[in-house]
């Protein structure tokens, strides 16, 4: 059997460290030609139940003088299809968003094809997505470690480790998400002095959403088929509270394809302009206009099954405690709403 | 021509009468005129016997042959910029008499770029050619003052890099594996330490650098863009000695003297590293424990068997380490808590020179080249290695034959056996859950014939005439790939394997390379000079990085990877003022590549066991104009060089996939069109010699986003054509100043202190610009452009070294 594949360590960004030992960086304001805007795509579907978003928008010139991503494909025909002859219509929500029902879940072993019709007539389809299966995470654990510099005694380091799945080429990316019970809903800072600020409870539980934005962690299992994957670096959590720290840490099976796709994307973005890095190539999605190959169609659209363990890691066990600073909070007397989105929830996590 | 032909035939009767008549009374004296210090054979000098006022020169091996009468000579023995010698000498039978001259400057002129006759580059038919004698070299400015034998080729014209801190030439429009790298024949796969910041050769054992970028001789062969060869200095026979020198970031010390002696004589130099230091003087935590370091050794023997053959051994050793210790790499993205690279070479050669009849000579030798490289993690769980090697060995044959006044014939045969282990992937550890993988070795045989002539038609004009017949078999044993027809070569489109066995030949080439330059002399010192060449190669390292790594791994043509040629032509004015004070010339040329190698987008190389399915084959065209001024007499001293050139590249397969910008012409990553370089010398005293050298180009070409989109939460650029625009232009100016404080001889202990400043105006040059987006949301997604430009060596760097010798 041929194997490609991909040795867990990127040997190009030490190189790059090296040069950076004594380089420097500076901001640079180049020339760029602008090109007209393509049409991308952005959005996966799971094995768990959920609603799941499709968001159609169009690219915007790298250099701009608006806030960008304000085009979206809007009044688009989007179906979900599956090999089974299944199909789901989702429904537009505005701003470029396409919804599944709450009850969607996909199957895996089945493959999916996102069909995108837009209003003037364009068809465009994603290449049939296959959604693997996913296995365990068998534990999940930490080091610590002191620093020796800045606000913090010391950070955690958490890892996990899981058993590849056997005789298959397998591919995971993975993630995590913590969650926090915030008892303010406001905050502002008095201007008498730094240490002190002037707080609103919230009227409801709320809790703030953290995340890596912009991470992309992923692995092949190339090097390693059939064996025990450990030591998976997950995020660092900082020893700024003996408090136990809720985290919710996400395993997600991906296609060969998909895996390129975010290695490519993960190369250019932590380009660090090294003489040893590959030079940025157009990256290849997996949708295509169905009748003109030579539209240019950006994104991807994803299929995963997921093995999510919720967990609180314990900050307990440090001798020393840990670093703090002695914050003032003046209650005022009302309370605020707390504000969902992307960085607040009124719902109680799973696991919590 | 019938003239000269008439001429000629006239010429051979004499000789013939005259050598008739010297076999009863006259007496053969014979011998070899040489340099002192180099030792290096001297071509072209003058014996004059005083009584007779009759006179020979000596041959381009620096050896003479004359008949005399029995008795008591004078002879005066003398060579362009060499001290006269007068030599007294009673000869009774036919005897050999060396001379040594020793070059006259340290009392008069410098000479920056020697040629062996001060009016060579007018006369000979190479051209494309310059070479550097190590005193020139060892006077520029250097950087952390370690004197470069790589990078002072830099500033000759038709020569360029990607960046500081990369190994490499670019040379004339060619890519950085195109260069036959030599040191005594051997060559290496590798010409830089610490990743092109220092040259792997040890400056203290070199005598001359050649390149030859266009008029490539027959000789040499394998390579399609240029030669650059380097020639380490014969060791002394006369006395021991020591001489080295110390700087910021690495010492180096070479012995040498007769073991036997008139018989043996050897040198050994070695070279050491101490960076480190530097890192820990960091405030970063990942810099500190990073830990970087070099040394290798050079050696040369000289066995002297006869008059007439000698035996030399040459050998070299070198071993670079570089490792990111400590929690410097354990972020997210990278499974391991240190990394070590590690690459070396060891390399050695035998060569036997012998002097076959009057006037043919043999050189024959035996070569082994073998260089190495190993990037590993130590993480028990994730512990590997990760090797890669390339083994050369030669075993060849060259002869030079002076067939007649106006013919040198030059003849051989070289037989390469290459093989290759691109890479071996090791759990290196009990408890590793790495699986071992290693990619099949691969076998080649090359082999070259060749012959030339050199022709002196008339005085005024003359030709080279040469050609090399090479030949390629890639050999087993090996399993290779057949692809679906009318399909991307992809791992899916593989159809059917075919395994050799070994010794089998998998794939065979074989190529005729001519070889031809004329030279017309077109006034009393000026000429027109003329070439063509065609050159193969059948090795090349594989790399899509922007400039190669050492770690990147070399490929060998076989199943669907074909041989890279390259023909070029080029002609050229040369002119010499003032008694050759001033040596110039203007040449331009023009180059077709075939079959020049760039990647598919986004592929991995490392361990990837069908590169042909990454790899693209397209063809390249360089054309460009060189302007050179050589001042080589005088106080001051130096070289103006001016390029502009163009290089550019075209992949356009059948398929989507293997076309790069849509298959049209685009710009190499080394394409820097105008390009000066301006290095000055001015010896103020015996005592103090103050170096300056200056160099612009045209920024290099790079890739850069048209828009941005935004996917699961990250922003990504969208780049849409390769090279489409063009990094800031590169300047610096670096300034040194020798000091010689006892530049009598009467000491034994001779020191000297060199400070170099290089980048005295600290010019922040770019190295890249890039595009970074992680981390950086807030800012994309308001109007502000994330880029960044990267500068590696951004400031003014001042060193000292002194160097001794005794």
């Amino acid at each position: 059997m041929i194997k490609t594949g991909y040795i867990p360590e990127n040997t190009y960004r030490c190189v790059v460290i090296y040069l950076l030992l004594i380089s420097c960086i500076s901001s640079y304001e180049p020339k760029l030609e602008p090109d007209s805007p393509k049409l991308t795509v952005d959005g996966w579907i799971s094995d768990q139940p959920g609603t799941y978003t499709i968001t159609l928008r169009y690219s915007s010139p790298y250099i701009n003088n608006e806030i960008v991503f304000t085009r979206y494909a809007e009044n688009a025909s989007v179906t979900i299809t599956d090999d089974a002859g299944g199909e789901t219509q989702l429904t537009y929500e505005g701003t470029g968003k396409y919804q599944t029902s709450p009850t969607f879940a996909g199957q895996a072993g089945r493959s999916y094809v996102l069909n995108i019709m837009l209003q003037d007539g364009t068809f465009y389809q994603s290449q049939p997505e296959m959604l693997k299966p996913v296995p365990p995470i068998d534990t999940i654990y930490t080091s610590y470690k002191e620093l020796s510099k800045g606000f913090l005694r010391g950070e955690f380091s958490v890892f996990f480790d899981f058993m590849d799945l056997a005789g298959t080429k397998d591919y995971y990316q993975w993630d995590w998400t913590h969650y926090k019970l915030e008892q303010y809903c406001h905050i502002t800072p008095s201007h008498s002095n730094e240490y002190d600020f002037l707080v609103a409870n919230c009227c409801g539980p709320c809790w703030s959403i953290d995340r890596c934005y912009g991470c992309i962690n992923i692995f092949s299992d190339t090097y390693y088929e059939d064996k025990k994957i450990s030591r998976v670096p997950v995020l660092k959590i900082p020893y700024d509270s003996k408090a136990p720290y809720f985290v919710q840490i996400r395993l997600k099976s991906l296609t060969e394809s998909a895996f390129k796709f975010w290695y490519i994307v993960s190369e250019q973005i932590n380009n660090s302009g090294g003489i040893f890095d590959k030079p940025p190539v157009t990256i290849k999605g997996n949708i295509v206009n169905v009748n003109n190959p030579n539209d240019q169609v950006l994104g991807y659209f994803g299929a995963s099954a997921i093995y999510e363990v919720p967990i609180y890691i314990d900050r307990s066990k440090i001798d020393k405690p840990p670093y703090g600073t002695a914050y003032i909070y003046r209650e005022r007397p009302i309370c605020i709403e707390c504000s969902v989105g992307p960085y607040r929830t009124d719902r109680q996590p799973t696991g919590w | 021509m019938v003239k000269s032909l008439r001429y000629y035939l006239l010429i051979f009767f004499c000789l013939t009468a005259l050598l008739a008549a010297a076999q009863s009374q006259y007496l053969r004296l014979s011998g070899k005129v040489y340099d002192r210090e180099s030792k290096e054979p001297l071509a072209n000098a003058n014996i004059v016997f005083k009584s007779s006022q009759t006179g020979v020169s000596t041959d381009s091996t620096g050896r003479f042959q004359i008949l005399v009468l029995p008795g008591y000579h004078v002879l005066t023995v003398s060579y362009l910029g060499y001290k006269s010698r007068t030599v007294n000498v009673t000869i009774e039978n036919s005897r050999e008499l060396n001379i040594a001259l020793t070059e006259e400057l340290k009392t008069l002129d410098e000479v920056s770029i020697s040629s062996r006759r001060s009016d060579e580059n007018i006369t000979n038919t190479q051209f494309g050619t310059n070479k550097l004698s190590m005193e020139s070299i060892s006077k520029l400015p250097s950087f952390m003052g370690e004197v470069d034998v790589v990078k002072s080729v830099l500033l000759l014209p038709g020569v360029t890099n990607v960046g500081e801190g990369t190994t490499g030439l670019n040379i004339r429009g060619s890519n950085t594996d195109q260069n036959l790298i030599l040191m005594d024949g051997i060559p290496f796969f590798n010409s830089g330490h610490l990743f092109g910041f220092f040259s792997v050769f040890n400056p203290d054992v070199v005598n001359n650098v050649t390149l030859h970028k266009g008029g490539i001789p027959a000789k040499h062969g394998g390579r399609t863009a240029a030669v650059l060869d380097v020639k380490l200095k014969s060791p002394d026979t006369e006395k021991w000695s020591v001489n080295g020198g110390a700087g910021l970031v690495a010492s180096r010390v070479l012995v040498e003297g007769p073991v036997i002696p008139e018989k043996l004589s050897m040198l050994v130099a070695g070279r050491v590293s101490y960076p480190n230091y530097l890192f820990r003087m960091s405030s970063k935590e990942e810099i500190k424990t990073t830990s970087a370091g070099f040394y290798d050794i050079t050696t040369k023997w000289e066995y002297r068997v006869s008059d007439k053959s000698r035996i030399e051994f040459t050998g070299y050793a070198s071993n670079d380490d570089f490792k990111l210790s400590g929690d410097s790499l354990s972020n997210i993205e990278i499974n391991a808590t240190s990394s070590e690279f590690n690459w070396q070479a060891l390399n050695g050669s035998v060569a036997w020179y012998k002097q076959l009849g009057k006037n043919l000579t043999l050189r024959s030798s035996a070569i082994r080249s073998l260089y190495k490289s190993t990037i590993s993690s130590p993480d028990s769980s994730n512990a590997y290695t990760l090797g890669s090697q390339i083994r050369y060995q030669s075993i060849n044959a060259d002869f030079t034959w002076q067939a007649a006044p106006n013919h040198e014939l030059d003849f051989g045969i070289a037989v390469n056996y290459y093989t290759t282990w691109p890479g071996t992937l090791k759990p290196d550890h009990p408890a590793s859950s790495i699986n071992p993988l290693q990619i099949p070795r691969e076998n080649g045989l090359e082999m070259g014939i060749y012959a030339s002539d050199q022709w002196k038609v008339s005085e005024r004009f003359s030709v080279q005439l040469g050609a090399r017949y090479s030949q390629w078999q890639a050999l087993g044993k090996a399993d290779k790939y057949e692809y679906t027809q009318g399909m991307p070569r992809t791992i899916e489109s593989i159809t059917d394997t075919v395994s050799y066995a070994d010794g089998d030949i998998i794939r065979s080439f074989a190529a005729i390379e001519p070889r031809v330059s004329v030279t017309l002399k077109v006034g009393p010192t000026s000429s027109l000079k003329a070439n063509y060449n065609r050159m193969y190669q059948y090795v090349q390292q594989v790399s899509n990085t922007t400039a190669s790594m050492p770690s990147d791994r070399w490929q060998l043509c076989t199943t669907h990877i074909n041989p890279q040629s390259t023909d070029q032509v080029s002609a050229g004015y040369f002119r010499n003022f003032q008694n050759d004070m001033f040596e110039t010339s203007a040449e331009v040329f023009y180059k077709s590549m075939n079959n020049v190698t760039d990647y598919k987008d986004g592929v991995n190389l490392l361990l990837n066991p069908v590169p042909e399915t990454a790899m693209l084959q397209g063809r390249g065209r360089a054309y460009g104009a060189e302007v050179f001024v050589n001042k080589k007499k005088g106080s001051v001293t130096g070289w103006f060089s001016y390029t502009y050139s163009q290089t550019h590249l075209k992949v356009n397969g059948d398929f989507p996939e293997e076309q790069i910008n849509n298959g049209k012409w685009y710009a190499s990553n080394y394409n820097r069109p105008n390009n000066l370089s301006l290095a000055l010398n001015y010896k103020r005293d015996n005592r103090i010699t103050y170096s300056a050298n200056f160099v612009y180009s045209t920024g290099r070409p790079y890739t850069s986003p048209s828009d941005k989109y935004l996917v699961n939460g990250v922003y990504i650029p969208n780049y849409t054509g390769r090279n489409q625009n063009k990094l800031p232009d590169y300047h610096r100016l670096d300034v040194s100043m020798t000091i010689d404080p006892n530049p009598k001889k009467e000491h034994r202990w001779k020191g000297s202190w060199t400070l170099s400043i290089y980048n005295i105006y600290a010019r922040k040059n770019a190295y890249s610009i890039f595009f970074k987006t992680k981390n950086d949301n807030y800012a994309l997604y308001l109007k502000k452009v994330n880029a960044y430009k990267l500068s590696v060596l951004g400031t003014i760097f001042p060193s000292i070294t002194y160097n001794y010798k005794f």
